[in-house]
């Protein structure tokens, strides 16, 4: 599982370096239940979604940039999304980039949405997951472990 | 920027075997080598954060930040280079004492020069102690330049600032 994710997105750098770009538009088609806030300095930031299937096979379905403070999005409920936030930096002067992300997977439920707090400030990143009841209005840190992954 | 640090990196593994027969094979051993090598330092201050809110952190952001590979290109008219880096962080926590290790292996494009310890070679140790009245002190042991992000990152831990992941690829 673990692999298949790091080649789906060597090979989405590779192809991006190349000239050739894989990068679709995310097809923001359900309600809204996902909010990105976003708080970044000299990095380009995407959020790259994927399905998740019964057997850990992943679909990738699209990229939004993060080039808003916060951004609404919907993805499925009661389905595994792989979700990778990822962190390009550039410089032409040094002709140097790097690229770090940081992915997780969410199990969505029902009567809840959820918002991602994502952070790059002086070369120190961050991404925090709550779970916020809709009818509640209560809002959680989500733990490690309760990001789903296939692999665990 | 990649190349010299991977050229600073080759030195301080190197510099801190001293003649390179050996490297250190836990963090005991690496702790009592970096005070005598080249490039690297020991370096101690105190955060105004109680000793469980920093064992806390190191707990949780140690496997968020540390369970990753990097790769990294570096490209010039003369080179081109590919390192494929794996880290492997170890918090242990007691009463009193927590303690982070940093390892890191490559798996690609750095040639081993000594045995390796299983998870990689040590790259830090942070040690935290509890002290009197509620502060904690940080004890850093490891290189004396390069990797700034991470150093920030755990003193940002320690502190309770700007908590987060160092980019390793910056």
């Amino acid at each position: 599982m673990r692999l298949n994710f790091t080649l789906l997105a060597l090979m989405n750098i590779m192809l991006l370096a190349g000239g050739c770009s894989t990068t679709k538009i995310y097809k923001d088609v359900l309600s809204h239940n996902l909010e990105v806030n976003s708080e970044t300095d000299s990095v380009e930031t995407t959020l790259d979604i994927y399905s998740v299937g019964a057997q850990c096979e992943s679909e990738y379905l699209g990229t939004v940039a993060l080039d808003r403070s916060s951004i609404e999005l919907g993805i499925a409920i009661e389905k595994p999304s792989y979700l990778s936030v990822g962190f390009a930096s550039s410089s032409f002067w040094s002709s140097s980039s790097g690229f770090i992300s940081y992915d997780f997977t969410l199990l969505p439920r029902k009567a809840f949405r959820y918002e991602v707090d994502v952070s790059y400030i002086d070369n120190i990143y961050n991404v925090i997951v709550y779970e916020v009841g809709q009818f509640t209005g209560e809002k959680r840190e989500m733990e490690a472990a309760e990001l789903w992954n296939c692999h665990s | 920027m990649r190349i010299a640090s991977t050229l600073y990196m080759f030195l301080f593994v190197t510099l801190l075997t001293g003649c390179v027969t050996s490297h250190p094979q836990n963090a005991t051993e690496f702790r009592a080598a970096v005070p005598g090598a080249f490039l690297a330092k020991v370096d101690k201050y105190e955060v105004t954060e109680p000793f469980q809110k920093v064992a806390s952190r190191f707990e949780k952001m140690a496997p968020k930040c540390f369970n990753v590979s990097i790769k990294t290109v570096s490209q010039s008219t003369t080179s081109y280079q590919v390192i494929v880096t794996d880290y492997k962080p170890t918090v242990i926590v007691g009463e009193d004492r927590a303690e982070l290790h940093l390892q890191q292996h490559h798996r690609q494009g750095v040639m081993k020069i000594t045995e390796e310890p299983e998870g990689g070679y040590y790259l830090m140790v942070f040690d935290a102690i509890k002290l009197d009245g509620g502060n904690t002190r940080i004890d850093y042991y490891g290189p004396s330049v390069g990797h700034e992000s991470i150093i920030k990152a755990v003193k940002g831990w320690a502190s309770g600032k700007n908590v987060g992941c160092p980019d390793l690829t910056a």
